[in-house]
């Protein structure tokens, strides 16, 4: 096992080399740029061809591709993410700031994910085709098929038509005021946890459905073990190897979630951070912030791998 | 005595000499007295100072202002704070408020003192402001409050046309060649050549004063992005800035309009999207409904139908944007001017803005807010292409036998790039008008980005997305000038050129009226280089507690004169930060 972790983590270098020409590249191809937006963003400026030059040239946008990329990739291994075109703020501050929030975010949306997921699943199973189970069935489907931006501005306009209530703003961090800070994180959080763990409940529900019907739980139930136990300590650590897969993606579907919430939430965090810097074409950000989110995805991903071994000791890694 | 004599000539002709050298200093005053006295009438129509006149009538039936509280805005953090530079309408949530103005234009383009008198105009190439000897500096290092001199104000015009990349209005102030305090409250402009959009240049939005001290002491980098470096003269001071979070200002103590301004603080609230803007502001978390540069009917509707019609206040706060189709006149078939023409009458301009539910109005080349220019809606309505009913069939059918003299192929039109989604339902009503006229064209819809680049990049037939705003008519040569900085669809004609330089030229409001109506008459007949259609019209909508607004001109519906409203009730949570 020490091999195999230590050949995947030789492999991410290259990698990560790999995801910072594609995501380079990428992001080259999107058409219009921050020059674009600072020469014509509503105001009456009276910038000129000349001045255009200028500003590329201000930006290092005169230099060839593979030059500007070679400058970014040096500056970004040694540390310095540069700064942000339209704010000039310094990008790595930036992740120093709004990272926190995000990971506050996903880890409220993990601890209403899992149980909500593995639960909703575990139980449909347990109770198939009575009430319960078609009632879950339905909600899971409603959740998987209701976006989560328009859950969300539902969420404001419901309470606010019927109670008079919005959710506290500006946003207040955690540590200075947590109570509001917690009313201000719950529902985007839940919000972004629903859709996935709609997905993960039914993925649960088949993978128990399909365990529940081994001989070894049988003869579980038949040695008189309480049937809390059999579903708990026999048939659901053999669900998990695709339930943790699963898991392992919602670092992924979280951070597509955060986007979506944080935006429509005012939480200032890295999703919102993206929103902005997208619609700014606000390059040297969309590219740190792809490259450190697709690096620590892989991360994810090799986690999730070795978590395997520990749920099913049958797997070995070579 | 042949000595006393000559005394007695000598006196004689000093005297009469004395005499001459005080009449000829009484003529150029009253010149003077006659251009100040053009330049405000350029702005101000009768009518406007009764509406001014009505305005004040109001604010005495609102009451006397009163101290307290704290302001609480939506805004949108543009992370920039230097006036040379900023392009993002949320920037001006703090930067209207930590910075000021010489001169500043006012409710219906009045050009108003602002640090400095009205200024002097000594010619029509030399204009002296007089700074008003209780302005100060904000109390903070290295200014440490010190008194606002015209050194500064000299620097603080200056630097907008300095050798920095980023700075994206120095041509404004191009025509300058001196600035020079010729003493401590005596600045002297002295202007190349003749140019009268001087003036209100100095009053422009974006004219707000930083100190070489500032300058100095952090550079430019931090002047536009830290906080801390924003040292201003301004009705507030800065306190802290949580990006993208909040903005913190206190009333400054020494601000130079006694007793103002009202509020003891100012909080601008980020917030990104619509749904929870107006939730704040329905259960009463902030004061203004709608950001500072835009305000849509319906979003006031909403807030009335959840807090009722005496809880909210709107007015109407015509701006100088808006939007408008570019046609890229060196691309077929709109090389023809009369193809442009024909477009330009079919277009029905009732059908677009009733699309827009009140957030546009009809409008021509100069936008109506900019007085005495710019055409009212009423006078563009007997125009052909403005025209509706019977009169809009005349038009059809002039545009029809328009195109039938040009020969162009009616199905070869090149598509319509558009800024989706806002111009999209824009975009397919004039699909359909052009329909009427045989005209058979697409729609390409662009993002924000794709859409400002293929302007930008004049990689377009025909587009539509937003129009720049302006103060001063001279928009027109901006916009369409052969060496016009956004003259997007390369349009190039000698007889406008002409026209537009000589309204450069031009102090006197009568004569400069006359040149742009022509220029106006002749873009919408002739030329038709743009497809002009709508200007903005803000509807600003804040809570009835709230007393003292008046509409402001300019690009955006600034919150420049938020100093001058106060709370008549403090609103709970609004007592302190």
């Amino acid at each position: 096992m020490r091999n195999y972790i230590f050949r995947r983590l030789l492999l991410l270098p290259i990698t990560v080399i790999l995801l910072s020409i594609f995501v380079f590249g990428l992001i080259r191809l999107v058409p219009g740029s921050v020059i674009d937006a600072r020469l014509s963003a509503g105001f009456p400026g009276t910038a000129n061809a000349d001045d255009r030059a200028k500003l590329e040239a201000h930006f290092g946008l005169d230099k060839p591709v593979h030059v500007q990329y070679v400058k970014w990739i040096g500056q970004v291994f040694s540390g310095d993410f540069g700064t942000s075109w339209l704010t000039k703020e310094d990008i790595l501050d930036n992740f120093g700031r709004r990272m926190p929030v995000t990971i506050e975010l996903l880890i409220l949306t993990l601890i209403i994910y899992i149980p909500l997921g593995i639960g909703t699943g575990v139980w449909s199973a347990v109770r198939q085709n009575r009430a319960d189970d078609y009632g879950i069935r339905f909600v899971t489907i409603l959740f998987l098929a209701v976006p989560n931006f328009w859950l969300a501005t539902l969420v404001i306009v419901v309470p606010l038509v019927l109670w008079g209530y919005a959710p506290p703003v500006p946003y207040v961090q955690l540590w200075e005021e947590p109570d509001t800070n917690i009313v201000q994180m719950i529902v985007p959080a839940a919000i972004a946890a629903l859709a996935g763990a709609a997905v993960l409940g039914r993925v649960a529900r088949s993978e128990m459905l399909e365990v529940l019907r081994q001989d070894y739980v049988r003869t579980a139930y038949s040695k008189g073990l309480a049937g809390r136990v059999v579903i708990l300590r026999h048939a659901l650590r053999n669900t998990m190897i695709p339930l943790i897969t699963l898991i392992g993606l919602v670092f992924a579907t979280g951070i597509a979630g955060a986007v979506i919430v944080e935006q429509i939430f005012a939480i200032p965090g890295m999703g919102r951070y993206l929103v902005q810097s997208l619609l700014t074409n606000d390059l040297p950000v969309v590219q740190v912030w792809m490259l450190v989110f697709g690096a620590a995805f892989i991360l994810v991903n090799l986690l999730v791998d070795i978590s395997y071994g520990i749920f099913d000791p049958r797997i070995r890694f070579q | 005595m042949v000595g006393c004599g000559d005394d007695d000539d000598d006196a004689q002709q000093q005297q009469a000499a004395a005499q001459a050298q005080d009449q000829q200093q009484e003529a150029v005053e009253q010149q003077a007295d006659q251009q100040v006295q053009q330049q405000q009438a350029q702005t101000a129509t009768a009518e406007e100072q009764q509406e001014q006149q009505a305005a004040a009538a109001q604010a005495v039936a609102e009451g006397e202002p009163k101290h307290g509280g704290i302001l609480r805005i939506v805004m949108s953090d543009g992370g920039i704070f230097d006036p040379a530079i900023a392009i993002h309408g949320g920037t001006f949530a703090g930067v209207h408020q930590i910075y000021d103005w010489l001169n500043y234009l006012d409710e219906g383009f009045i050009m108003t003192s602002g640090m400095a008198e009205l200024p002097e105009v000594v010619d029509e190439l030399n204009y002296v402001y007089n700074i008003k000897p209780n302005v100060y500096w904000h109390d903070k290092p290295p200014l440490d409050g010190r008194q606002f001199t015209a050194e500064d104000a000299a620097f603080g015009l200056e630097r907008f046309g300095f050798d920095n990349p980023e700075f994206v209005f120095k041509d404004r102030y191009a025509a300058i060649d001196k600035f020079e305090a010729t003493d401590e409250l005596t600045l002297h402009l002295q202007a190349g050549e003749v140019f009268s959009p001087i003036l209100t240049a100095v009053a422009e939005d974006n004219a707000l004063m930083v100190s070489r001290d500032a300058v100095d002491a952090f550079g430019d980098e931090r002047i536009s992005t830290d906080f801390e470096a924003q040292i201003g003269t301004g009705a507030m001071v800065g306190v802290s800035r949580e990006p993208d979070v909040e903005l913190r200002l206190d009333r400054n103590p020494n601000y130079y309009k006694e007793g103002q301004p009202y509020f003891d603080g100012y909080k601008g609230i980020s917030l990104g999207d619509d749904a929870i803007r107006i939730a704040s502001f329905v259960n009463g978390q902030t004061d203004f409904l709608n950001y500072q540069w835009f305000g849509r009917p319906v979003d006031l509707d909403s807030a009335i139908a959840e807090l009722g019609e005496d809880a909210v206040t709107g007015v109407p706060n015509p701006v100088t944007y808006g939007m408008a189709t570019h046609i890229h006149t060196e691309v077929e078939p709109y090389t023809d001017p009369r193809v442009r023409t024909a477009v330009h009458l079919a277009a029905d301009r009732e059908q677009l803005i009733a699309l827009s539910l009140g957030e546009l109005v009809i409008g021509g080349p100069i936008a109506v807010a900019i007085a005495p220019y710019g055409r009212t809606e009423d006078e563009l309505r007997q125009l052909p292409g403005y025209r509706s009913g019977d009169l809009r069939q005349e038009d059809l059918a002039e545009s029809r036998k328009l195109l039938e003299a040009t020969g162009v192929d009616l199905d070869g039109f090149p598509p319509l790039d558009i800024w989706a989604p806002d111009a999209s339902d824009y975009a397919q009503v004039l699909q359909q008008n052009l329909g009427e006229v045989g005209i058979n064209i697409g729609i390409n819809e662009l993002t924000t980005a794709d859409a400002l680049a293929a302007r930008q990049n004049r990689e377009f037939s025909m587009i539509m997305l937003g129009q720049q705003g302006a103060s001063d008519p001279d928009l027109l040569y901006n916009d369409l000038h052969t060496t016009g900085g956004q003259n997007y669809g390369n349009f190039s004609n000698p007889e406008f050129d002409a026209l537009v330089e000589k309204g450069r030229s031009v102090f006197d409001v009568e004569e400069r009226k006359a040149i742009y109506d022509e220029a106006q008459d002749r873009l919408l007949n002739e030329w038709n280089p743009r497809l002009y259609w709508s200007w903005s019209t803000v509807i600003v909508a804040f809570r009835s507690y709230l007393k003292g607004f008046r509409p402001t001109p300019g690009p955006t519906a600034s919150n420049a004169i938020l100093w001058g409203m106060w709370f008549d009730e403090i609103p709970e949570g609004a007592e302190q930060f």
